[in-house]
């Protein structure tokens, strides 16, 4: 390796205090690529099925990928990795910011965090070591005054990851925060909880290190030619944030409204990005080399939802939105930077509170369950509260804070039938009844339902890749041809979520022409489609091995049956309904699985995963 | 045919429909070229090609379908303009 890595991981004890390095070999950077690959071989040779999640057996990853500290487009990104609280099975999640490359500055390519401390700790890394330092005067603090504090203390310079009261808690949809107010969440799978219960506050690190580059000269050309047109075609997300889509996705039927049960509204203008630039908007932000510049700095300068921070994403408008028909773009400001800084993860949050105000309208829960709160929908005052209650853990709101699927079990009755999720990780905002591939790319991905670990409906949208068969944008209706095509994309989403580079990318025209050429660049390998695209299936099996250790099989290959049965009965996905089975058929056929799920041996044998058989 | 204008651009275009008549079929680049000259401000006052704007500044669907620019389109078909739907 001539740049891009550094070959070095440290590993912490929060046990007993102890802080090393591992120098893995050459073989497991490549076969594995970085940020969610190792991680997710460190998760699978660390646990097992009998894992318990909040145990302090279960480690904490944290992993860049070769490009993090390098000007390769949106390489700013890191991933973290454990079992999950959530759902109980492989969890991850990604984030941008600058938290990434200021690891790798300190000369790591990631950190596994093992054991569990008895008081609050903190680590700070810098070059060449950590420390671990107790943090009592930062526990219960929120993740904004956590990262001033952590500032405070120790400069400017510093980067912070950490949780806010929902992951001190042990909420079970608590995220990982980073970056203060310029918020970038590792949201999903509940992994805030993890850190939560490990005592550990925040991982803080600061470094100046170069990363080496395998040819520095050749990389700036490359990039010089490639970012223009990058930049032109992505200028929509620049000028109204990843919000911009909100009123085209809710025009084409894809867009989550009540709980999944609605299908147009006619309020979605009064949430959408175009609506926050003309309001609230006042800045915007960019994560670590990025080219696209997607964050919003928005201030509610009065009323009941004053606030100054980050401003509200595609997915915390659609499910603190539309989810729970409000329509109060204020409101969900206001409610986004309260996930923020309690640390929750606004899909899950968004999530739950929908399924709540459905069990609510159809008299499963009352007011004896609220505390009085009249959890109606489209009222801004109670999503608000409740965002409130699952953050501290109080009410209604320790339950819904276990996520959809446990909450249905505890309050029983027909509650389960209105819990949307995937295998417990509730649906983020985009619509399998609007692309039939989101359908399998939800049953089948790794953690749960996930838009982004398949993001087939980028390429049924506008996106194109010509060198893995999709010469233009495919029909999202089609019931055929699936099950190689998401195989295919789920596989190149793994190979992104481990070089840590930003998937909007993909909107910007990045091609695996690019990837393979800045791998040479910076890294200094040859690596050609057919073994990049063999690292990314690679990983993908070596997920679902995790998966099959904890119990996984065909069955829990699905999504809920409001989803599957109940079309929307207007709008740009009228009447149509994925037919999952049969999808599910043929990507089983095509990923060399067998009918209950379970990869072949064959297929193990052929991406080297071999060494547990 | 008839262009239907989201309502997120209409005050922008000063008008919510458009319509234009094909005397036979033509893509869909060749019909927003005319609109945009049409109705510069859908632009956006970028200039460049049809092609670099289409999808980051606003997209087209038609008969439930997003539409690419190569498809074709004839006098009896009503197309929408909507924002882009990248992100999230």
């Amino acid at each position: 390796m001539k740049g891009g890595y550094w070959g070095k991981i440290l590993r912490i004890n929060l046990n007993n205090g102890r802080v090393w390095e591992q120098a893995p070999d050459e073989a497991l950077y490549r076969e594995y690529i970085g940020g969610s690959g190792i991680g997710s071989r460190f998760l699978y040779d660390l646990t097992d099925g009998d894992t318990d999640p909040l145990g302090p057996e279960n480690p904490l990853i944290f992993m860049t990928g070769p490009f993090a500290g390098t000007t390769v487009p949106t390489s700013g990104r890191h991933q973290i990795i454990a079992k999950s609280p959530l759902t109980g099975i492989y969890g991850e999640g990604d984030a941008g910011g600058t938290w990434g490359p200021g690891l790798k500055r300190c000369g790591y390519d990631g950190i596994v965090i093992e054991g569990a401390s008895e008081k609050p700790v903190y680590i700070l890394v810098r070059e060449g070591g950590a420390k671990v330092l107790d943090a009592a005067q930062l526990w219960g603090q929120d993740t904004y005054r956590t990262d001033e504090m952590l500032k405070e203390i120790h400069g400017d310079n510093i980067t912070v990851s950490c949780i806010g009261p929902a992951g001190e808690k042990l909420v079970r949809i608590a995220a990982v925060m980073h970056d203060g107010s310029h918020a970038r969440a590792v949201g999903r799978t509940g992994l805030g909880a993890v850190m939560g219960s490990k005592k550990l506050k925040a991982v803080a690190v600061s470094g100046s290190l170069r990363v080496q580059v395998a040819d520095q000269e050749g990389l700036m050309r490359s990039i010089r030619e490639a970012a223009p047109t990058m930049v032109k075609k992505t200028i929509g997300m620049k000028q109204h944030g990843t919000a911009g889509g909100t009123v085209g996705t809710e025009r084409i039927g894809d867009f989550p409204l009540k709980n999944w049960s609605g299908s147009a509204w006619d309020k979605v203008e009064n949430i959408s990005g175009q609506r926050m630039t003309e309001t609230i908007l006042t800045g915007r932000y960019f994560c670590e080399s990025c080219i696209i510049g997607c964050g919003r700095e928005v201030e509610v300068k009065e009323g009941p939802y004053a606030m100054k921070g980050a401003g509200p994403e595609y997915e915390t408008l659609g499910m603190l939105g539309g989810m729970c028909l409000v329509d109060n773009l204020e409101a969900i400001a206001y409610g986004g930077e309260l996930c923020n800084r309690y640390g929750l993860d606004t899909i899950s949050t968004g999530g739950v509170i929908a399924f709540a105000m459905e069990l609510y309208e159809r008299g499963i829960i009352g007011q004896q369950d609220t505390d009085g709160l009249d959890l109606r929908w489209g009222s801004a005052y109670a999503m608000i509260e409740m965002v409130h209650k699952i953050g501290k853990g109080e009410g209604l709101g320790s339950i819904l804070g276990y996520g959809v699927r446990e909450a249905a079990r505890r309050i029983g009755g027909r509650a389960p039938e209105y819990a949307i999720h995937t295998k417990g990780l509730e649906f983020p905002a985009h619509d399998p009844r609007a692309f039939n591939s989101l359908a399998l790319g939800y049953a089948t991905s790794n953690r749960g339902a996930c838009h982004l670990q398949g993001a087939s409906h980028m390429f049924e949208k506008t996106v194109v890749m010509p060198e893995l068969g999709i010469p233009e944008p495919k029909d999202r209706f089609r019931r055929d041809d699936q099950g190689e095509f998401v195989k295919t994309c789920q596989d190149l989403m793994c190979i992104l979520d481990s070089l840590k580079v930003c998937k909007f990318t993909l909107y910007a025209g990045l091609s695996t022409t690019h990837i393979r050429e800045w791998i040479k660049l910076v890294v200094g390998w040859d690596v050609d489609l057919e073994e990049l695209m063999a690292a990314g299936e690679r990983i993908f099996n070596l997920k679902r091995m995790y998966n099959v250790k904890c119990g996984i099989r065909r069955s829990d290959d699905t999504i809920p049956e409001r989803i599957l049965k109940q079309p929307r009965t207007e709008g740009g996905a009228k009447d149509n309904l994925p037919p999952l089975e049969s999808m599910l058929d043929e990507y089983y056929r095509a990923r060399g699985w067998d009918q209950s799920g379970v990869p072949l041996r064959a297929t193990v044998e052929r991406l080297g995963l071999t060494w547990d058989l | 045919m008839v262009v239907l204008i989201s309502s997120i651009y209409s005050e922008k275009l000063g008008c919510d429909k458009y319509r234009m008549e094909l005397t036979k079929p033509v893509k869909l680049i060749e019909v927003l070229e005319h609109l945009e000259s049409a109705l510069p401000a859908l632009a956006d006052r970028k200039k460049g090609r049809v092609a670099d704007r289409y999808a980051a500044h606003y997209l087209c669907i038609g008969g439930g379908r997003i539409l690419r620019l190569g498809d074709t389109i004839t006098n009896r078909d009503t197309i929408e303009i909507i924002p882009p739907i990248m992100g999230g």
